[in-house]
């Protein structure tokens, strides 16, 4: 029973991750950017979010349903802006500009929000949860995990099935082909970004209602996210959600074996995954 | 000053030196007749970086001294102005070393004050011993700033710390459990980092003085700092059938781990953690299960003692800084006070204020009543120690603030009764 309650928190855990991870496959898929900003992007959301249901009084679902259009807004911006110009086969000038520009959110949000940890009230949502036999499933973490698994499916279904996945996967195989036959590259981009940095809009909403955020935090987020999308191969939508699966699950076992290596097992798999199978569990071989 | 010679400045400290010396220039002079000379003192607060938090009412309470002092002070041999050098020492201990050999060296302070925080007070008092200046600090468990400095061999000639210590701080969290009615069963939680290593430390840790009192300890692991699932941490503690949660955490863990102890259906009597309930933010963020969080106390308002510059009670410096801030007190502030009351104290004290070595004398001889209690360097555990009262403090709704810290435990330090008696947590009963 031990064991799989450690299974059951990890597919919860897992779902958490996905959330970090799907926006970060969907950009890598679609422009090979890594984009170093997303943890930072999922902070800054969060404290917007926190702002507004201090000022403006917002229950939780009223801050996730404004996050999410401000961080699509955000994502486009950010596009347009700046990724669209160092976007291209070289992946090393937008891993510079969204490092640099990592650093500089940081020390923004710093000044705005000063170092102090905040967190978002879900008004009891978060400490209830629901007794299967000796198993504890919480509620939110349950939430996050349905969601989770609505938006891996629903960004597939928009890539296989609509027209605007189709120009999406046309502007990723061969941007110039897809130039040639009316995909314009830039809009196509600046929508990926938008959708990416949208559901990071879920994914600020729950981290500030499970946990807390200061502006230093997004580092630490980052990195779940960057392990999801390599175990899970590169690029590919459920493959990031497989992966965070994989992640949640390792960590939680290894919670099991001993507090202090639970993190360090989440780890250990991702290096196996690099060394056994580098293009990724889910990725069949260029 | 001989040793001056064998310092070699870098680039920074000399431009430092040469924007200070500008400054001085332009800056009007005042003529007074009666001033026997100018007494420099050297403040080094963590204002910014990620300790600030420890540092942000030092800067408040500086303003306040300068104020009730006018910029003068009478001393055992005359009247002197004041002159108070405050640097930023950025909660990074490079920058804290160079700013306090700048303030030795370049502008020849009397006295050093590094304010708080291990990160400033060791290397800056490791160059007061260095350069010979007398150095009071607070605000960090006094072994903390002692045996990394290698003060349990050979005492130091120059460096004063007044503050509690860990053994202290642990009786504290066995006072608070013994004032509850529980099966006297401890799950300990600590993070894999420094402090969680001294904390769990099993030989002068807290689960040594906890076993002694008679209570039973269960502790799964240290985890890792920013864990996102507790669940086999609370299983553990579940299956131990643990009343008391104790240890060290900060802000972020704490938070993840008392939602998930409410969502996995454990709800121990008490919770009682160092670092993480030290701030009201931090109490802030946990949401309603802030209410009855327990851990140590440094200082709150409800201190008897007033204070030897301004004469305030603790109440009314506390109001102060709500007055001036719009922000809720935090426990630093007494001791921001504190450390001048010391300072000046000595320096009143001294045969020649204008000599390092009277006024390291006269602070080496003090024995006083402070905001925060009596300090008296005569009677420490270590001769350059003079060990503060600590109590235990539990959460409660606030009327003026979200949370108020109330004191409910005085076994450590009987100096004055409890506000009120320690309660369960409100999910166990």
């Amino acid at each position: 029973m031990h064991w799989i309650d450690g299974i059951v928190q990890g597919v919860l855990l897992g779902g958490l991750y996905a959330q970090y991870a799907l926006g970060m496959a969907l950009m890598f898929g679609v422009m090979k950017i890594v984009n170093v900003t997303h943890g930072d992007l999922v902070v800054l959301l969060a404290l917007i979010g926190i702002s507004l249901a201090n000022v403006a009084g917002l229950g939780p679902w009223a801050v996730l349903a404004t996050l999410v259009p401000i961080g699509a807004a955000l994502g486009w911006l950010l596009q347009r802006a700046l990724l669209n110009r160092v976007v291209g086969d070289d992946p090393l000038p937008s891993l510079i500009a969204t490092f640099g520009l990592s650093i500089a959110l940081q020390n923004a949000m710093l000044v705005i929000w000063s170092a102090d940890t905040r967190s978002l009230s879900g008004g009891g949502i978060q400490q209830a949860s629901i007794a299967l036999g000796p198993i504890f499933v919480g509620v939110l973490p349950l939430i996050v995990l349905i969601c989770a698994t609505v938006l891996t499916g629903g960004l597939d279904a928009v890539m296989r099935y609509t027209r605007f996945g189709r120009s999406l996967r046309a502007a990723s195989a061969d941007v110039e082909a897809a130039a040639m036959v009316g995909v314009n590259p830039r809009n196509v981009y600046a929508a990926a970004t938008a959708i990416a940095v949208g559901i990071l809009g879920f994914a600020a909403t729950f981290q500030a209602m499970r946990s807390t955020v200061a502006p230093a935090d997004g580092p630490f987020q980052l990195i779940y996210a960057f392990e999801a999308v390599i175990i899970g191969g590169l690029g590919s939508i459920w493959g990031a959600f497989a992966g965070a699966m994989i992640l949640g699950i390792s960590q939680a076992i290894g919670f099991r074996i001993s507090p202090g290596f639970g993190i360090l097992a989440g780890h250990l798999v991702f290096l196996a995954v690099l060394a056994i199978r580098p293009q990724g569990i889910f990725q069949r071989k260029a | 000053m001989s040793k001056q010679k064998i310092w070699t400045p870098s680039r920074r400290t000399i431009l430092q030196g040469m924007g200070a010396s500008v400054a001085a220039l332009s800056a009007p002079s005042i003529v007074r007749a009666q001033s026997a000379g100018t007494v420099k003192v050297g403040f080094i607060t963590p204002a910014t970086g990620p300790l600030a938090l420890f540092g942000e009412t030092d800067g408040f309470t500086v303003d306040q001294i300068r104020d009730a002092l006018g910029g003068r002070i009478e001393t055992a041999a005359g009247t002197y102005d004041l002159e108070i050098l405050v640097r930023d020492g950025q909660s990074d201990p490079n920058r804290a070393a160079e700013v306090a050999a700048d303030l030795i060296l370049n502008d020849e302070v009397h006295m050093l004050l590094p304010a708080s925080t291990t990160d400033i007070i060791n290397p800056a008092a490791d160059q007061a011993e260095l350069f010979g200046v007398p150095c009071l600090s607070t605000a960090a468990p006094w072994q903390a700033i002692v045996f990394p400095r290698g003060g349990a061999e050979q005492p130091f000639q120059w460096t004063y710390h007044f503050f509690w210590g860990l053994d202290e701080a642990l009786n504290t969290f066995v006072g608070l459990w013994n004032s509850l009615e529980t099966n006297r069963n401890v799950g300990m939680l600590f993070p894999q980092n420094a402090d969680g290593e001294t904390w769990g430390n099993t030989d002068y840790g807290l689960p040594s003085p906890t076993q002694a009192a008679g209570f039973q300890t269960n502790m799964p692991g240290f985890f890792q700092p920013r864990t996102n699932d507790f669940s086999s941490i609370i299983s553990s503690f579940k299956s131990f059938n643990a009343d008391i949660v104790g240890g060290i955490t900060y802000v972020d863990d704490l938070t993840t781990f008392v939602n998930q102890c409410a969502q996995q259906g454990f709800h121990p009597k008490a919770i009682t953690v160092a670092a993480a309930l030290l701030f009201p933010s931090g109490i802030e963020a946990l949401g309603d299960l802030g209410v009855g969080m327990s851990s140590e106390v440094w200082w709150t308002p409800a201190f008897p003692f007033q204070s030897s510059i301004t004469g305030q009670n603790s109440r009314a410096v506390a109001d102060a800084w709500e007055a001036e801030t719009g922000r809720q007190w935090t426990q630093p502030l007494g001791y921001s006070h504190a450390i001048w009351e010391v300072a000046i104290d000595a320096l009143k004290r001294s045969t020649n204020p204008l000599d390092r070595e009277a006024n390291r004398d006269a602070l080496r001889a003090t024995s006083m009543q402070t905001l925060i209690g009596p300090v008296d360097f005569g009677t420490g555990p270590h001769p350059n120690v003079s060990t503060t009262p600590i109590f235990g403090g539990q959460w409660v709704r606030g009327e003026r603030w979200p949370f108020e810290l109330k004191i409910v435990d005085n076994t450590v330090n009987p100096l004055f009764e409890p506000e009120q008696a320690m309660v369960p947590l409100p999910w166990s009963v």
